[in-house]
């Protein structure tokens, strides 16, 4: 009788991991690179440190917003899988 | 897991606002602690106004000069009447977030209401400030430079100004509840040393600089409002 209630749970907790781990890859890979391309612009130049880190600190903000919405949408999910 | 707002109010004497449940009366109760925090803080260090600054008075100077740099750096000298609403944000959002680590309580920037009513604050306000500099021509940047290309840039350029909102006031809840969840976790595994770590982390990286984030883009979307018309 609740087996196939078990089946969905295990399906909503597969998707909630999947969800996270999958979605936490291109913003770490966006972050990555953006953090490379900064150090490297301020071992070139040193005094455009402080408007480099500004928009470094932006694009890491957008980058890392991709992650969250996983995140989000990951424990919605894995609400779902308990009930 | 117990629900982290229900294990909180077991360790406080919870108040019932009326209307609220209980873990929407201890954000509300916190948001209350936050502003007092900030209000009272600024009413002692401006009524102790000296010549020759100290103590807190140090501080409150560095952040305002801070800002203002920032400002300047960012919208030119033309967003320096717009000071008020980014202090505004800075505070709460910082002062929200830290009152988040006092045992047994919640941050209030940790509820996607508090952060959703600060994001719409924001974008209600950078939009009647385009409005209101540049009339009618502000939303002409809506349709993009091309004439032939102007109803599918539309259509993109309203989803992308909708986002900012959205995305603004999820990135500040999810990170702060993120936190607090991991928090709750190490603190299921043991009591003590572990948790914190992470709660020293936590305050040191992911709200200082969440805070300095929140307040970056509005100033950005602030100056972008008002600079809407020098790309034509």
């Amino acid at each position: 009788m609740s087996e196939p209630n078990v089946m969905i749970s295990a399906a909503y907790a597969i998707g909630a991991g999947l969800t996270i781990g999958l979605g936490v890859i291109g913003s770490g890979v966006g972050i990555g690179v953006a953090a490379g391309k900064f150090i490297e612009a301020i071992a070139r130049q040193p005094e455009s440190m402080k408007t480099t880190r500004t928009w470094f600190l932006v694009a890491y903000a957008l980058c890392e917003t991709q992650a969250l919405f996983a995140f989000l949408f990951a424990i919605m999910l894995f609400q779902k899988a308990g009930s | 897991m117990a629900n982290p707002a229900e294990h909180t109010a077991s360790l406080l004497p919870a108040i019932h606002l009326p209307g609220l449940t209980t873990d929407q009366s201890l954000v509300v109760e916190f948001t209350w602690l936050a502003m007092i925090l900030i209000i009272g803080t600024l009413v002692f260090v401006i009524s102790n106004w000296k010549k020759v600054p100290g103590g807190l008075q140090n501080i409150v100077e560095l952040l305002t000069s801070f800002i203002e740099d920032y400002i300047v750096d960012i919208m030119g000298p033309k967003g320096l009447p717009y000071f008020p609403l980014v202090m505004t944000v800075l505070l709460f959002v910082g002062v929200g977030n830290y009152v988040g680590l006092l045992p047994g309580s919640v941050s209030p920037t940790g509820n996607l209401s508090t952060t959703a009513a600060w994001a719409l604050i924001v974008f209600v306000f950078y939009e009647s400030v385009g409005v209101l500099r540049h009339g009618i021509k502000y939303f002409k940047h809506f349709f993009g430079p091309i004439p032939i290309m102007a109803p599918m840039m539309f259509v993109m350029e309203i989803i992308s100004e909708l986002a900012r909102p959205f995305s603004l006031a999820v990135r500040l809840f999810a990170n702060i509840m993120g936190g607090e969840m991991i928090i709750k976790l190490l603190f299921s595994f043991c009591v003590i040393g572990l948790p914190v770590v992470w709660m020293l982390w936590d305050s040191t990286i992911t709200m200082l600089i969440q805070t300095f984030i929140f307040s970056l883009l509005t100033m950005v979307y602030l100056g972008g409002a008002l600079a809407a018309d020098d790309e034509h």
